[in-house]
């Protein structure tokens, strides 16, 4: 745990510097909908920009006020006080308003040599698969300028490969939990897909293939009194998942774009491959920002509900995510009608409200366990 | 929820009873009031008529709504025009933060809460866009779930360019089959060319409007930019075009009797954000108070974008699709921000503005989050004073007038 404490907490992890030490260049990504998987063709390392251990913001509130998104204007604070300098660039999309302005303020304030910018479909149609893998195809044009190497049919396709093994991997550390022994916490498990965003997926393959060996040898986890499920905005801090584990529940799985939403359904490869990329990315029910998949980001919580045997689900909103705020309009609707325990919650990037959030937690433990004796 | 209120009914009454009393008093300003009142009643007697009501929101182009002979009712201008009657918005506003985040704009919320409420009489479909933010393409889906009523939604990318007008222009023909399902009729491609030669002239006008108002002194007042947003919600009618054409013949008799609207002109204001809707009589404050007019505002301003080839069907939604991209608000909410700016700096420059208000409404967080670049790009690179203040622009629990004026007050009076 310690050496991935290191990676998660340190943006500039002992990973990132040996690859960079090797006169490599690193890029970050906002959002999961950006291919990784073009960025990494073109020999780059691709890092998922987020916050994870922010806890002083200045800069970020003066450039984007109080107004905007607290992950938003944390991922900024890094951006301007020079935690993120190791990054060569930066790719981004219109995944919400709040990515495209922080996008926006770097180009601004601190733009680095390679700037991209991936416009993504908000429907899953066969014209928004068209124009997305056009998107694709000038990100890989523009990678290729970048650095002089060519991405050709087969380099994708191994890291295709590739990141398809990390989904298979991250699928059978989720399995460890599935069960009514399960082999690790949600705060272990957290950990552990957020490093796979922030160092070379191979060597993280490598890395969980081994941790997932020490498992199968591991005890289960016992002093937990209910199995819960976190759903809602980007959520990249484990200190949320601590609080919910240390009053008692046990976060078993979740649908969290820092979480199962990451790297879930592998990019099968059918003919073109872009054309791959393009659809499989954009069909995986992952964010309310997609216009049109509402009722599938529900079946996809119901379903990790039912196989995961969840007693309940925390719905943790960051304050002005209007995505995930407003979208309890019609998933808690839904949730209930499910007969599912919800507990919402307001969130801020740096917890100053942690207490209130155990206290809360704690209840909802408490209500979920009168019910299951 | 139980149905209190026939919500347009009570819309088109009020406004009925306001415009009676408007123009008795004000007969020479006729033209400006019975705009809306034609718009408002033309909503609630449409199903009375037995004309199909087909819901949209902001940016969906009502060309093509009209072509279908169908009234459209734009879902976010109820809010703006309950705001500045004696109900608010409040009321709806309450109903919806039962259900979602107070941080959700208003124009949404108040969506929501109509639509929640009941109060709002069955459209016959919704169609709605990606676009404006992230509040509005959470808001309309769930409202389209809860109205239980066929719904389309378009698919709006990030940039503006031929190949993103290309895309939109497929999603209007998409959009046409909807509505020829929704209405049992095809689409008379006749109708349609008529409708697009009305707007044609609406989109002539509105920006020959906008040119008459660069002349120094400014001959018309800033509450038209207001109103003037009824051209978006109204386009393709020839109705917007009689308001249009009174309007445009007024500023140009000024213009050429070199008259402004002000017996003093000292400050002409750019207006960046957000108008304050639940109070445009602000706008009459500070012509009054201070002389200080305001000459555009990059929350309404519009270009004119005519459809040339109404013979090329592909021209045709190609267009559609560049209006809804380049239709007001867009600017400051969509794209990079390089749009917002090159609006801004040119509406500086062009308008010959020495002051700048950033009124910014607390639901647009896509605009506060770039609101530092723009007002420091306004004092760097023309060296006028900025006020920038928040505001919700609809609902005036968060701010009252009086502290609005109170703000602006302290502004003037420093830069006088």
């Amino acid at each position: 745990m310690e050496e991935l404490n290191e990676i998660v907490f340190t943006p500039f992890n002992p990973a990132v510097k040996a690859w960079k030490d090797h006169g490599k260049k690193v890029i970050g990504f906002i959002c999961c909908y950006v291919p990784e998987e073009i960025i990494d063709a073109a020999g780059i390392l691709p890092y998922r920009v987020r916050a994870t251990g922010c806890a002083k913001r200045v800069q970020g509130d003066v450039w984007m006020s109080s107004y905007s998104c607290s992950f938003a204007r944390s991922c900024l604070e890094y951006v301007l006080d020079g935690t993120y300098d190791f990054l060569d660039g930066l790719v981004a999309s219109d995944s919400c308003g709040q990515a495209h302005r922080l996008y926006d303020n770097w180009r601004f304030k601190a733009g680095r040599s390679f700037m991209h910018f991936l416009t993504v479909p908000r429907k899953c149609s066969d014209s928004g698969i068209a124009w997305y893998r056009e998107e694709m195809v000038n990100l890989k044009n523009r990678l290729e300028e970048f650095t002089g190497i060519a991405i050709t049919g087969e380099s994708l396709e191994k890291a295709i490969i590739t990141y398809n093994e990390t989904r298979k991997l991250l699928r059978e550390l989720y399995e460890f939990q599935k069960g009514d022994h399960p082999a690790i916490t949600g705060l272990q498990r957290q950990a552990l897909v957020l490093t796979a965003m922030s160092m070379a997926k191979n060597q993280y393959n490598d890395l969980l293939r081994r941790y997932l060996e020490k498992l199968r040898k591991h005890g289960p986890v016992t002093n937990y009194r209910a199995r819960l499920m976190v759903i809602g905005s980007a959520l990249d801090d484990p200190a949320f998942i601590k609080i919910i584990e240390d009053q008692g529940g046990l976060v078993v799985t979740d649908a969290q774009c820092f979480g199962s939403r990451y790297l879930w359904e592998p990019v099968e490869i059918e003919g073109d491959i872009m054309f791959s990329l393009a659809k499989s990315y954009l069909n995986r029910a992952t964010c309310p920002r997609m216009m049109d998949q509402h009722v599938a980001i529900f079946s996809f919580i119901k379903d990790m509900v039912q196989r995961f045997k969840v007693d309940g689900i925390i719905y943790q909103k960051m304050k002005f995510c209007d995505l995930w705020g407003g979208e309890s309009l019609f998933l808690e609707k839904k949730l209930k009608e499910a007969n599912i325990p919800v507990l919402a919650l307001q969130r801020e990037e740096i917890m100053t409200n942690a207490s209130q959030i155990a206290t809360r937690v704690e209840a909802f433990i408490e209500m979920i366990h009168e019910v299951i004796e | 929820m139980k149905k209190e209120t026939d919500l347009f009914q009570y819309i088109s009454s009020t406004l009925n009873h306001i415009v009676d009393r408007a123009v008795k008093k004000y007969p020479e300003r006729k033209w400006m009031f019975e705009v809306q009142r034609l718009y408002w009643d033309s909503v609630y007697e449409a199903h009375k008529k037995g004309v199909p009501l087909i819901l949209h929101s902001s940016s969906f182009p009502p060309e093509l709504i009209y072509a279908f002979g169908a009234v459209p009712v734009c879902l976010d201008s109820v809010a703006p025009r309950l705001a500045s009657l004696e109900m608010g918005v409040a009321g709806y506003v309450d109903i919806a933060q039962r259900y979602v985040p107070d941080h959700i704009c208003t124009f949404n919320k108040t969506g929501i809460g109509v639509v929640l409420s009941g109060d709002m009489e069955k459209p016959d479909a919704l169609i709605y866009t990606a676009t404006p933010c992230d509040s509005a393409r959470i808001a309309y889906p769930l409202i389209a779930e809860h109205l239980g009523v066929p719904y389309f939604c378009i698919d709006t990318p990030y940039e503006q360019n031929e190949r993103g007008y290309e895309y939109i222009g497929n999603e209007m023909k998409e959009a046409t089959f909807f509505l020829e399902d929704v209405t049992g009729h095809k689409l008379d491609w006749n109708r349609l060319v008529k409708v697009i030669e009305y707007s044609n002239q609406a989109y002539e006008l509105i920006s020959q409007i906008a040119e008459l108002r660069k002349t120094v002194p400014c001959p018309l007042p800033g509450r038209l930019l207001v109103l003037n947003e009824i051209f978006g919600i109204m386009t393709g009618s020839p109705e917007v075009v009689d308001f249009l054409r009174v309007e445009y013949a007024v500023g140009k008799e000024r213009v050429e009797r070199k008259e402004g609207c002000l017996a003093e002109e000292k400050f002409r204001v750019a207006w960046i954000q957000n108008p304050i809707w639940f109070d445009v009589g602000i706008l009459d404050w500070l012509e009054k108070e201070y002389g200080a007019i305001v000459t555009m505002d990059a929350f309404g301003f519009q270009k004119s974008y005519p459809i040339e080839n109404t013979s090329d069907e592909r021209e045709v939604f190609k267009g559609l699709g560049k209006r809804l991209l380049r239709q007001p608000m867009i600017h400051g909410s969509s794209g990079p921000t390089e749009y917002w700016i090159e609006l801004v700096t040119g509406i500086i420059k062009d308008y010959q503005c020495n002051a700048a208000i950033f009124a910014g409404h607390v639901g647009c967080k896509h605009t506060w989050a770039v609101g530092k670049l723009i007002k420091d790009m306004v004092s760097d690179r023309f060296g006028i004073p900025v006020l920038m203040f928040d505001v919700d622009a609809l609902d005036p629990r968060y701010k009252r007038s009086e502290g609005i004026k109170n703000g602006i007050k302290n502004f003037m009076e420093t830069i006088q």
